[in-house]
């Protein structure tokens, strides 16, 4: 039987390998029965079975890049690995509701009475998905100290694998402060007049809002898996 | 994997197998329960075997949960609904595949 301070050696390698507290409490049970069955098969010391495991794990430790993580902070490659799944899945949802607002967007151009009117209709609609985002964060006011680093490993590791991400919720919702503030009459013209003489504005008027609310909702969808990983995190243990 | 890249694309296969059978498991116990029915032919190694049991997950094929054995906390995955029919649809594919590669191969 591996002892409590055994344990907490374990514990320490795996905060110095950067890995969330989500995935550290999974490899962590690996890692123990791993080494317990390496000591009673091959007969073997706690820091020799260590040694063995600590090996079989070297390359999924290795340090590597995510471009979606926001900063340049380096990760492991069995964490890029899940997370990449996760927000291969993630995007694809986002983006078929970005793309359903852009249907909407268009339906909206057609269904204004003149220019005055669209440019209500778009920076209401606009205005929705900071709205939405505001809403999550006020609502969630409870879980925002674990946006930040964890407090009990001074700063070391991240709660979820969600979490070094969810500040982007607050970037995205600025950027569609922004967007909300235009007027979107590039599109109107385009669509419902003989004016074509602004192709690259209409074009940006159309491509802008889909990206920063696809980001939006990314964002949004991001910010509940963080909160409900934390859930299960935080029923396990006592972080 | 320990001897061959074969195994690597029905390692979703295995996994749901072992799963209908076991009802729940932990990642480890995936890794010994192949292990011994592969007489030690098939070593899934960790940095397959998570990736692939999270995406497992975030498809709805799987879920999770974690109960507290001996003091620490241990992820247990089953299959949900979705999981189960996906693996008898993905068994008799297999078998299949199988019994057709057999019939080249005994030639």
């Amino acid at each position: 039987m591996i002892s409590a301070e055994e344990k907490l050696q374990i514990e320490n390698y795996l905060i110095s390998k950067k890995l969330p507290l989500d995935i550290l409490l999974e490899v962590k049970d690996h890692m123990i029965l791993q080494i317990e069955d390496c000591m009673k098969d091959d007969k073997i010391s706690f820091e020799e079975g260590f040694s063995k495991v600590e090996y079989s794990w070297k390359d999924s430790f290795s340090l590597t890049k995510y471009w979606i993580f926001y900063g340049q902070e380096k990760i492991p490659l069995v964490v890029k690995k899940i997370i990449k799944e996760k927000y291969d899945q993630i995007l694809k949802k986002a983006f078929v509701f970005a793309l359903m607002s852009f249907i909407i967007n268009i339906f909206l151009v057609f269904y204004a009475n003149n220019v005055e009117q669209y440019k209500i209709f778009f920076h209401v609609q606009n205005a929705l998905f900071v709205v939405a985002p505001t809403l999550v964060l006020v609502l969630n006011f409870k879980i925002l100290k674990y946006i930040r680093a964890d407090f009990k490993f001074k700063g070391r590791i991240f709660y979820t694998i969600y979490q070094k991400n969810v500040g982007l919720l607050a970037i995205s919702t600025i950027s569609m402060v922004q967007v909300a503030m235009k007027e979107g009459k590039y599109a109107y013209w385009f669509l419902r007049t003989d004016n074509h003489t602004h192709i690259l504005f209409t074009l940006l008027t159309f491509i802008v809002p889909l990206f920063v609310q696809w980001f939006v909702i990314f964002g949004i969808m991001n910010f509940f898996e963080h909160k409900n990983t934390l859930k299960n995190v935080s029923a396990i243990s006592n972080y | 994997m320990k001897k061959n890249s074969l195994y690597k694309g029905t390692l979703q296969n295995i996994i749901l197998k072992l799963l209908s059978k076991e009802v729940k498991m932990y990642g480890y116990q995936i890794t010994q329960r192949a292990k011994e029915l592969t007489e030690g032919e098939l070593e899934m190694t960790e940095g397959a075997l998570y990736p692939l049991l999270h995406k497992l997950e975030a498809d709805g094929i799987i879920m999770s949960e974690v109960q507290e054995i001996n003091g620490r906390s241990r992820k247990y995955y089953l299959l949900t609904d979705k999981g189960k029919k996906q693996q008898a649809t993905q068994e008799n594919e297999m078998r299949s595949y199988l019994f057709n590669l057999k019939t080249i191969f005994d030639i």
